[in-house]
């Protein structure tokens, strides 16, 4: 199968990069695992913040609603669910498996828009059930409908461990104490902080769990203070008792697609870790691949949609569309916009080093 | 916190005791050479979770970052999700 | 700075991992092994790792005798543990789709029973029979020999590696050989980005690119890389011991110890190359689908289960499809080892063993001095009938 730009991953990026390739005249095929589109929106039972002109006040799944109909709309975009791009083959096919067949697609432009995953804590037992990325446990509660346990810990108070935790409460769960092992809050927004302190939610800051208890599932942890060493300091430790925990430690982009095209990967911790070399524009080493959202980087959502934009619209420019250059430049300025927020220092610093390495490659 | 008990692969039931002796008693320090002494990384999910540990654990014997970590890109595989092989014989190729 | 060797064998896969290991144990100087990547890291790490007497000539059945037998004791002799080894003898099984083939594949077991390899002959309900799972739709007969097997390619290099090293031998991984460096007739060392290493003697062990190493001295061989392609699945409990081939489909498959299912079919028409800088080892979904249909054929049983990875890999290829051996006689001290034309593996214990004896003029334990370079050159190809690709 032949298409002008292949979109892979159907989140905030993947969705707004195909409305925008195709948009400009683009012929586009979206890729989504998922039987629907939306990505992470799909979990985001809560209104967000931030976009103050677009989304504010938003909640994550109308957001996805919204996108996806305008994808699903547009008589230039092939929408394949369900379906997943399995590699880069010798001929130049990005395999797509979709229910039980085989389907290679021949694309003049790639935009990798595949998110992120979940960075696991590397402890002794983090392998018995019980213990979970907070992700997966966002999608049982609000895909499936199950709630994993009773009595949580959350280890990690960045954006994700505390909403979980507010999301967990609000389902009836009992969350015994959220840590992290930063000195004080970075990433998460104070609202959510705030409701879960008013739920009366223990927020144990400089400390970790360093026990996992249980043999063929989770029957408790250990929680300690940490030095500056992020060593646990003796006679600190708390027992809790606990039968699930909720690791959000952060996430990395999900970088197999890209290793397997050559897209050169380099390590900014501030964007989680292993993350794409691109430019401003979204453009990668490789000519043909560009990247958005978590993938490229991460993030949140409506950065993500905004990278989005970029990269369709670009993909759509190389190949000779016309494309209103004002519009990208218009949703560039709400990135950093959005990026200037007093929160995002250590996020800044990531692009900061991004961008340096764009330029000293000369990508445009 | 002991190595021994702590799996960096779960695919493949290798540790981190294992990974850091292949590293620093064995001389194998590069990431496609870890991963042929100690399997991790060829299970069902081709390395999603173990990768980033075991290049973190090379950054450090590198005294390095792991994007610097001696590995061939070729070593991630395809299939990427794995696929059944009444589903491979199902291509449609219809150009 | 460089200190010089007698020997420095270039390139760590099975050939020059067993050849150092041989030299090292012959007490027969010092010893520098190159690889440009590391240990395993071409065509031995790349293959399915199968060992069969199951030739067609003498010569062959002769040499995988002396390898049967060098794998058998390869823990011991290298004191490796026996487990990563993992030599499992669970037989090759050989399919015959036609009368003519089964006829071949008899005249096969003849040469085998001459030099003491028990090969059985089956008819399809002996094989239904201990094989059940097996679908043998068109199957006319078959052959089976229970000491062939496979071993772990990854630890037999390394075991070989680390005897080498315990007799002295060093290893310099990731030091790619940029030119073979001689004066007059004589070989003198080999030139590496860290600078010149000098050495009496080379022995040119690095699969398909010893082609390109020779060439540039003026050396030309017939060897060329032929992409080949494998797959290996998710683990299942373990049902089928012997490996699974056919001449005539061109496919092998076996269960490995851990329960994946590894097998490989040959293209119908190989990508090939001479230089290195035309290698393409990017895996195609052609040898997916290919594969997938060929395998259904006999092992239905695998429809449903995962395919988990799979990989290209290169044949160092020669005209007649045997390796080359001994010495370049062009210049003073060259050696090579190469050509294994998809056997490399399973040759290289013994095929390694008799370079080794070779170079230091021992009596060999088996005659290869046919496979030597100028034979194709001379018209003096070596046959052999049995081969899958």
């Amino acid at each position: 199968m032949k298409t002008d730009v292949l979109v892979i991953g159907g989140g905030p990026a993947g969705m707004n990069a195909a409305i925008e390739a195709a948009r400009a005249g683009a012929s586009v095929t979206l890729v989504e695992r998922q039987a629907h589109l939306g990505g992470q929106l799909v979990k985001q039972t809560h209104k967000f913040f931030g976009w103050a002109e677009k989304g504010a006040g938003t909640r994550g799944i109308q957001l996805a609603e919204e996108w996806s109909k305008a994808v699903e709309e547009h008589e230039n975009i092939t929408v394949m669910l369900s379906s997943e791009a399995i590699g880069l083959y010798d001929d130049g096919a990005w395999m797509i498996e979709k229910e039980g067949k085989l389907i290679p697609i021949y694309p003049k432009k790639v935009v990798i828009a595949v998110g992120a995953q979940e960075k696991t804590l590397p402890i002794e037992n983090a392998d018995i059930p019980g213990v979970y990325g907070a992700g997966a446990i966002q999608t049982m509660m609000h895909v499936y409908g199950v709630l994993p346990g009773e009595k949580y810990l959350i280890v990690g108070a960045g954006n994700i461990g505390v909403i979980l935790a507010y999301q967990l409460a609000q389902a009836g769960a009992e969350v015994k104490a959220v840590v992290d092992v930063l000195p004080k809050l970075g990433g998460a927004y104070w609202v959510h902080v705030t409701k879960i302190r008013r739920m009366g939610i223990p927020l144990y800051m400089k400390h970790t769990v360093i026990e996992i208890k249980g043999t063929k599932w989770v029957e408790g942890a250990t929680i300690a203070e940490i030095d500056e060493k992020f060593q646990p300091i003796p006679g600190t430790e708390k027992e809790l008792d606990v039968d699930t925990i909720a690791i959000s430690i952060g996430l990395s982009p999900l970088t197999d697609l890209m290793y397997q095209a050559g897209v050169e990967l380099i390590w900014i911790p501030e964007l989680g870790g292993l993350v794409p070399v691109h430019s401003e524009n979204m453009r990668t080493n490789k000519p043909e691949i560009y990247v958005a959202g978590d993938a490229s980087g991460i993030e949140e959502a409506t950065t993500a949609a905004l990278e989005g934009k970029i990269a369709g619209a670009v993909a759509a420019k190389d190949l000779g569309f016309d494309v209103n250059d004002e519009a990208i430049e218009e949703w560039k300025k709400e990135l950093s916009q959005l990026r200037d927020a007093p929160l995002l220092e250590r996020l800044r610093q990531g692009l900061h080093k991004l961008h340096e390495a764009a330029k000293e490659r000369g990508l445009q | 916190m002991d190595p021994e008990k702590v799996i960096v692969c779960r695919c493949e039931d290798v540790t981190l005791a294992d990974i850091r002796k292949a590293i620093y008693e064995l001389g194998y320090t590069t990431y496609d050479e870890v991963k042929r002494y100690t399997r991790a990384g060829m299970g069902p999910c081709g390395g999603k979770t173990c990768r980033p540990i075991i290049l973190r654990e090379l950054a450090r014997y590198w005294n390095t970052t792991p994007d610097k970590v001696p590995m061939r890109p070729t070593m991630i595989r395809p299939p990427m999700k794995n696929i059944t092989f009444a589903t491979a014989v199902e291509v449609e190729d219809n150009e | 700075m460089n200190k010089t060797y007698d020997y420095i064998v270039v390139g760590a896969g099975i050939s020059g991992a067993v050849v150092a290991y041989e030299l090292a144990k012959r007490k027969a100087g010092s010893i520098l092994i190159l690889d440009k990547d590391f240990p395993t890291a071409g065509a031995t790490g790349s293959c399915a790792a199968g060992i069969r007497a199951q030739f067609g000539t003498e010569f062959n059945v002769s040499l995988m005798k002396i390898s049967l037998e060098k794998f058998e004791n390869l823990h011991e002799e290298l004191d490796y543990p026996k487990e990563l080894i993992g030599l499992h003898q669970g037989g090759y099984l050989v399919l015959a789709y036609s009368e003519e083939e089964m006829e071949n594949l008899r005249r096969n077991v003849r040469v085998q029973h001459k030099i003491g390899i028990n090969t059985e002959i089956l008819t399809p309900e002996e094989v239904h029979y201990r094989w059940p799972m097996l679908r043998l739709d068109g199957v006319v007969g078959a052959t089976y020999h229970a000491r062939d097997g496979h071993a772990d390619p990854f630890y037999t290099t390394f075991a070989y590696i680390e005897a080498a090293k315990r007799l002295g031998a060093e290893l310099r991984k990731y030091t790619p050989v940029l030119k073979l460096l001689t004066e007059g007739e004589k070989v003198v060392g080999v030139e590496t980005p860290d600078g010149p290493i000098y050495g009496g003697n080379i022995v040119v062990a690095a699969g398909t690119w010893s082609t390109k190493l020779l060439k540039d001295i003026g050396v030309d061989i017939p060897l060329w890389a032929e992409k080949h392609e494998i797959l290996i699945t998710e683990p299942l409990a373990r049902f089928l011991d012997p490996m699974v081939i056919s001449f005539s489909k061109d496919f092998y498959a076996q269960q490995r110890p851990h329960g994946g299912f590894i097998m490989g079919v040959s293209p119908d028409d190989p990508e090939h190359w001479f230089d290195p800088k035309d290698y393409n080892i990017q895996s195609s979904w052609h040898f997916l689908k290919k594969m997938a249909s060929t395998i259904l054929e006999v092992m239905p049983f695998l429809k449903d289960v995962h395919i988990v990875r799979q990989w290209a890999g290169f044949y160092d290829m020669t005209t007649d499809h045997h390796h080359i051996v001994g010495p370049i006689d062009a210049y003073d001290g060259l050696w090579i080892l190469a050509g294994g034309s998809g056997h490399g593996f399973m040759f290289g214990p013994s095929v390694g063993m008799i370079l080794a004896q070779w170079i230091v003029g021992e009596e060999l334990a088996y005659d290869i001095t046919k496979l030597n370079w100028k034979r194709f050159d001379e018209g003096k190809l070596v046959i052999e009938p049995a081969v899958v690709g």
